[in-house]
């Protein structure tokens, strides 16, 4: 996890390893606004989120919170019974490489054989840098899952550390500091393909909410 | 091995034309006489007891069947003196003697028990290309002879005639006195080699078979094995072949009755049987979710 020496930028030092000790649940694209909607309409999620005027559907959902994904995670996991959470920085990272050490999930060069393989602002795609693109409209990577990179940035579960110095290495979220600004990860549809690194760092605040972030929602698997 | 010095009776042939004898007033009898004599001090016997040098004329009763006397006389000889003369070499009785004894040398085995007396000039002996073609002649051309001639004339009382009785005598004594193998030794010598070589064979033979009976229990056993080994492999993979089909339709099952199951919270017998890239849904409005297997980053 994190770039090795003189590569990437700072904030993705030093570069160690992470143990995923067991399998576990990852979605596979970025929350739609389908699955918002329907919490919404279940009085679990806030109603009035806006897309941007791009529509709603298999968009992946933004414009929400750091609090409003917590509301959604705690909602899901009422319904099902079941522990739904947002996933960790280092899962995010684990999960967006599927055993990858190129810069890019699919290898260092942003595109893969001429082909676009994400929406950001350079990636090739018909959706650059002007909005979202439905969830799935790119291909998978070998954990069967898709847009890590690119479209919509993540929150992730962990406060914002300027480096890895101190930073559990089992996969667990890193919370101890319980400052304002949380991790977000993947880069998006406005953003340069450098920011789309698996590697890449990026925070905001729990309040903020923006067009090119959302959420993906993890579960934890009872062995 | 035997000498024929040591024969318990041992005779000689002496071999000559009578009428040379007659022409000679008795000269190759007296001859014979002094060589006989000769012959038996220097063997150490007796001519009245156990030592003969046989001539037709001393030895052959008048009336007898002369070729059958002969024959039975030289079947006895250990050695042969041919008196040679021109008469003796057109002779049919010399040639019939001397032929015979040839016969019998081959019996004993031995091809240097004729010891010829060159006794009056004969002319064909001087020219090889004749005495080759005659039988007679061509045994004497060959073999050392002993040159009579000059003291064909030579009193027997006289030192030079007895000295050269005796030098002749010395060549048959040394010849007699060799190591000689005979006839019945030489075909059980030869009887015994050959069960000798038979038995080493029948062994050899035998070691071959045994060995080769080994050879074919060892390869019956290996054959054995290697049959057994390969019905076992194949009975392994049949095994590993039927585990694996009944594995994968089972996870061919688990997977269509993931996809296909009420969309609802996965049981605790659901959730455990999960595999990394299983995907499943909780609920209509959940999202899909996706197994991520456990690793290093």
């Amino acid at each position: 996890m994190g770039s090795p020496e003189g590569q990437g930028n700072a904030d993705e030092h030093p570069q160690h390893e992470v143990t995923i000790a067991r399998p576990f649940a990852l979605a596979k694209f970025a929350l739609t606004f389908d699955e918002w909607d329907a919490c919404a309409a279940r009085g679990g999620c806030r109603s009035d989120v806006s897309d941007n005027g791009w529509g709603r559907g298999r968009r992946p959902a933004i414009n929400v919170t750091w609090d409003d994904a917590q509301a959604y995670v705690k909602w899901l996991s009422s319904v099902t019974g079941k522990p739904y959470r947002l996933l960790s920085e280092a899962e995010h990272e684990y999960a967006a490489r599927a055993g990858s050490e190129t810069k890019y999930p699919w290898g260092d060069d942003i595109k893969l054989d001429g082909q676009a393989m994400a929406n950001c602002y350079g990636c090739g795609s018909q959706w650059d840098d002007k909005q979202t693109a439905p969830v799935g409209s790119f291909a998978a990577n070998r954990f069967g899952l898709n847009d890590m990179v690119g479209n919509v940035s993540a929150w992730t579960e962990d406060c914002w550390n300027n480096s890895y110095k101190g930073a559990p290495t089992d996969g667990s979220p890193w919370t101890s500091d319980a400052r304002s600004s949380r991790v977000v990860r993947g880069g998006s549809w406005i953003i340069n393909p450098d920011s789309l690194r698996s590697a890449n760092r990026n925070r905001a605040s729990t309040v903020d909410r923006g067009s090119a972030l959302g959420f993906r929602v993890a579960r934890t698997l009872t062995p | 091995m035997a000498l024929l010095a040591e024969l318990p009776e041992l005779v000689g042939f002496f071999s000559y034309s009578r009428e040379d004898d007659e022409d000679s007033n008795g000269k190759l009898s007296a001859l014979r006489g002094a060589i006989g004599s000769e012959l038996a001090q220097h063997l150490g016997r007796s001519k009245r007891r156990d030592f003969q040098l046989w001539q037709d004329q001393a030895a052959i009763e008048a009336g007898d069947d002369w070729e059958s006397e002969i024959s039975k006389a030289i079947g006895q000889a250990a050695f042969f003196i041919p008196i040679v003369t021109p008469r003796a070499v057109a002779s049919r009785h010399c040639k019939f003697e001397f032929e015979s004894f040839l016969a019998r040398e081959s019996e004993l085995g031995r091809d240097d028990l004729i010891f010829p007396i060159l006794y009056v000039p004969v002319p064909a002996l001087l020219d090889e290309a004749k005495w080759r073609n005659d039988p007679v002649l061509s045994i004497v051309g060959k073999r050392q002879h002993f040159d009579w001639r000059r003291f064909r004339h030579v009193a027997p009382e006289t030192t030079v005639y007895g000295e050269a009785i005796e030098s002749f005598c010395e060549q048959i004594v040394a010849k007699l006195r060799e190591p000689w193998v005979s006839p019945e030794e030489r075909r059980q010598l030869e009887a015994e080699a050959k069960k000798r070589a038979e038995d080493e064979e029948r062994f050899r033979q035998e070691t071959d078979a045994r060995r080769q009976a080994e050879e074919r229990v060892r390869l019956r056993k290996e054959a054995i094995a290697k049959k057994r080994a390969e019905e076992e492999a194949r009975e392994r993979q049949e095994a590993e072949t039927k585990r694996r089909g009944e594995e994968e339709e089972q996870e061919r099952v688990r997977k269509e009755a993931l996809a296909n199951r009420h969309l609802a919270p996965l049981t605790a017998a659901e959730e455990r049987a999960l595999k990394p890239g299983d995907s499943f849904k909780e609920g209509p409005d959940c999202p899909e979710m996706i197994v991520v297997p456990a690793g290093v980053s």
